[in-house]
C-alpha cells in the first residue's frame, strides 16, 4: 500500500469493492469460469466443429471420440482419431469401436459448417476438426449423432442469456417500480404491493407452466425464447420491487434525499439518483444471485418440453434426452449438460457470495464476529 | 427600508398526536427583507425548524397546514403547484441543513453534485467545473481544483459544510434557509461559518433565515431576531437590544442559559 493516499486520485465506493472482490480468489475463480462460459457461448459457432443441427444418424449415441497422440507405430506425435466402425448388438443397439486402419489428423482451423461469426461475419472456419468422412464426438452424440460438444455450446447461448436478459429486465421493472411504491408511500405503495403479492402468491414454476400453456405450442425457438424471458421477467420483478420499496422507504427519510428536494431537483431524478444508487450493491448481489433461478427455470422448461424445441439446443432441452434410466446407464455421456447447469449456478452464487462480501464489508466484519 | 421578499402570516402547523393535535407552530408571523439576516432562535422542539421547512412546502407528510399564509416574494406558496415549487426551491429560496454528514450523497463527487443545481437551475450549460470552483472561492475552499473530485467522505466536516454552502448559493437564490448550520461544528470551524454567511450576505445581496438555538452566536451576526417558543414568535428585534434588554420570560431563560 502507498502512504500518500492524500495524493492519489479520489477513489469511489465502487473501485474499493474491486480492490476487495480481487482478494477473493474462490469468488475470482468462478467470475473466470463465467466469463469462460460466456465466451464459449458468443464463439459458440467457432469453438464446436459442427452446427448444432448437423446430424449423422449412423453414429446414434456414439461415445466420447478418442484423441490419440502415438501412431500405431509407435511414435509419438499430431494428435489424431481412429475412424469408428459400429455393429448391432443383440438389443439393436449401436456398439462402436475403433477402426485402427483409418487415421484421420485432428485438424484445427478446418473449414466446415457454414455459420455467421457473431451473427453476422459469414464464416466457415471452426477451431478443430477432422475430415468430413470421420466425426468427432469430443463429448459423444446424442441419438441422431449429433456432436453434444457442440450442441452444448450452443446451449448455452440459449441458457446463459436467457438468464441474464431475465434479471436484466426483471431488475430494471422492480427497481423503477419498487423505487417509485418505496418513495412516493401511501396509495400507490398500496396498489403496487398488492399487485406484487399477488404474483408471489403462486408458485413460480406452475405460473410458468401456466403462462407458457396460454401461449400457442407451435411457436418457434425464437418465439419460445422471446416468450420465456418475458414470462420470467412477469414473474421476476415483483420479488425485487418488494425488496428494494423497502430499501427505499428508509432511504427516502436520509437527509440528502431532503437536501436534494431543497433544491428542486425532481422527484423521478431524487429516486434514479439518490435512492436507486445506493441499492446498488444489493441489486448486483441480488442479479447474481438468481441468474441461476433463471437459468435452471428455462432447463425446467425445455426439460418438459414447452420450452427451446429440437433441432435448437438449450442445456434443458439437452437433458430432456436423459430423462430414462436406459439412456444414463448406456450413454452417460448427455448427463454432461447438466453439469454445465451445475457448474453455472453454482458460479453465479459464489460470485453473488463474494460480491456481497465486496460492496458491503461492514456485513462480512459483522459476520465474522458472529462467528 | 428594504422590502420584504418573505412574510409568514398566522402559519399554523398540526401534527396528529396520542392525544388530539400536536400544535407544533401555532399563530407564527414573521417577515423577512431583503438582504437581512434574520436569526429565528428557540429551543428543541419550538418548532423552528418545521417552519424552515414549510416555507419550501417540504413539511412531513403529516404535518397539517392548519391555517396561515407564506408568501414568497408576494406568491401565496400554498396556492403554487408542486413545478412552480420546484422552480422556486433551489433557485429562489435554498437551505442549508444541520448534518454536513449526510447531507451530501456519498455515491456522487461533490463537483457532481454542485453540477447537478447548476445543470438545473442556471444557464450555464457546459463547462460546470469553472463555475464550482469559483463558487468554492466564494466559500472559502481554498484548494478548490483538488477536492471537486472527491467523495464527500474525503472530507472534513468543515469542508463539506462549505460544500453545502456552495451548493446552496450556486443559483444565486435570494433566501438561505440555513437550519443550525453551525451546531455539529467545532467553536472555531462555527465562527468561521458564520463569518462566511455574514460575507456572503453582503457580496451577493442574499437575505440568510438563519435557524439556530444558540442565542450567543447571533448576536455578532444578525440584523434582526425574532424569539420563537411554543409555535409563537414572543419578541423580535435588534439583537443587541433583545440581550441587554429581554422582555419575555423565555428570552430571559435564553439568555441565562448561554450566560452572554
Amino acid at each position: 500500500m502507498n502512504n500518500n493516499i492524500g495524493i492519489n486520485k479520489s477513489k469511489s465506493e465502487f473501485w474499493l469493492s474491486i480492490q476487495r472482490l480481487k482478494k477473493n480468489s474462490l469468488a475470482l475463480i468462478c467470475l473466470w469460469i463465467i466469463v469462460l462460459l460466456y465466451l464459449g457461448a458468443i464463439f459458440a459457432d467457432f469453438i464446436s466443429p459442427y452446427s448444432y443441427d448437423n446430424e449423422a444418424r449412423d453414429y446414434s449415441y456414439a461415445p466420447p471420440t478418442k484423441i490419440h497422440f502415438i501412431s500405431p507405430s509407435g511414435k509419438l506425435g499430431c494428435p489424431f482419431i481412429y475412424g469408428m466402425s459400429s455393429s448391432f448388438d443383440e438389443y439393436k443397439r449401436r456398439i462402436y469401436s475403433e477402426d485402427k486402419k483409418e487415421i484421420y489428423p485432428l485438424k484445427f482451423f478446418v473449414r466446415g459448417d457454414k455459420y455467421r461469426f457473431l451473427g453476422f461475419i459469414p464464416a466457415s472456419i471452426h477451431l478443430f476438426g477432422v475430415d468430413s468422412k470421420a466425426r468427432i464426438f469430443l463429448w459423444g452424440a446424442d441419438y441422431r449423432g449429433r456432436d453434444l460438444f457442440s450442441r452444448v455450446f450452443y446451449g448455452s447461448r440459449v441458457s446463459l442469456s436467457i438468464g441474464f436478459l431475465g434479471v436484466l429486465i426483471s431488475f430494471f421493472i422492480g427497481l423503477i417500480v419498487g423505487g417509485i411504491s418505496g418513495y412516493y408511500g401511501g396509495k400507490i405503495d398500496n396498489l403496487i404491493m398488492r399487485a406484487c403479492e399477488m404474483i408471489m402468491m403462486i408458485p413460480g414454476f406452475y405460473l410458468m407452466l401456466a403462462l407458457r400453456a396460454a401461449f400457442p405450442p407451435n411457436l418457434n425457438s425464437l418465439q419460445v425464447y422471446i416468450l420465456i424471458v418475458l414470462i420470467f421477467s412477469f414473474i421476476g420483478w415483483a420479488g425485487m420491487a418488494r425488496v428494494i420499496r423497502g430499501m427505499s422507504i428508509s432511504l427516502r427519510e436520509r437527509e440528502y434525499v431532503l437536501a436534494a428536494k431543497s433544491l428542486g431537483i425532481s422527484d423521478l431524478k431524487i429516486i434514479l439518483r439518490h435512492i436507486l444508487p445506493h441499492t446498488m450493491s444489493y441489486t448486483i448481489v441480488a442479479a447474481s444471485m438468481s441468474i441461476p433461478g433463471f437459468i435452471l427455470g428455462e432447463s425446467g422448461l425445455s426439460l418438459i418440453g414447452l420450452g427451446i424445441q429440437d433441432p435448437h439446443a438449450s442445456w434443458g432441452n439437452l437433458l430432456s434426452e436423459a430423462m430414462g434410466i436406459m439412456q444414463i446407464k448406456f450413454y452417460p455421456w448427455i448427463l454432461l449438460p447438466g453439469l454445465f447447469i451445475f457448474i453455472t449456478v453454482i458460479a453465479f452464487n459464489v460470485l453473488g457470495d463474494g460480491l456481497r462480501d465486496a460492496l458491503d464489508p461492514m456485513l462480512k466484519e459483522e459476520g465474522l464476529k458472529n462467528e | 427600508m428594504s422590502r420584504d421578499i418573505l412574510q409568514i402570516e398566522n402559519l399554523r402547523i398540526y401534527f396528529p398526536a396520542e392525544s388530539g393535535t400536536n400544535r407544533v407552530v401555532d399563530g407564527l408571523n414573521l417577515t423577512v427583507s431583503e438582504s437581512e439576516i434574520l436569526a429565528l432562535v428557540g429551543g428543541s422542539g419550538c418548532g423552528k425548524t418545521i417552519t424552515g421547512l414549510t416555507i419550501l412546502r417540504l413539511q412531513p407528510p403529516q404535518a397539517t397546514i392548519a391555517g396561515g399564509k407564506i408568501f414568497w416574494q408576494g406568491k401565496d406558496i400554498f396556492e403554487l403547484s408542486e413545478n412552480q415549487m420546484r422552480t422556486i426551491r433551489g433557485k429562489e429560496i435554498s437551505m442549508v441543513f444541520q448534518e454536513p454528514l449526510t447531507s451530501l450523497n456519498p455515491l456522487f463527487t461533490i463537483g457532481f453534485q454542485i453540477a447537478e443545481v447548476l445543470k438545473l437551475h442556471t444557464e450555464i450549460k457546459q463547462n460546470y467545473k469553472s463555475r464550482t470552483i469559483e463558487l468554492f472561492r466564494q466559500v472559502g475552499i481554498s484548494q478548490a481544483e483538488k477536492i471537486i473530485d472527491d467523495y464527500p467522505h474525503q472530507l472534513s466536516g468543515g469542508l463539506r459544510q462549505r460544500v453545502m454552502i456552495a451548493q446552496a448559493i450556486a443559483a444565486s437564490p435570494k433566501l438561505i434557509i440555513a437550519d443550525e448550520p453551525t451546531s455539529n461544528l467545532d467553536v472555531t470551524l462555527q465562527a468561521q461559518i458564520l463569518e462566511l454567511f455574514k460575507e456572503l450576505k453582503q457580496r451577493l445581496n442574499l437575505s440568510i433565515l438563519l435557524i439556530t438555538h444558540d442565542i450567543a452566536v447571533v448576536s455578532e451576526l444578525a440584523d434582526r431576531v425574532a424569539i420563537i417558543h411554543d409555535g409563537k414568535i414572543v419578541e423580535e428585534g435588534n439583537p443587541k437590544n433583545i440581550i441587554s434588554n429581554p422582555t419575555d420570560s423565555y428570552t430571559k431563560k435564553l439568555i441565562e442559559a448561554v450566560g452572554v
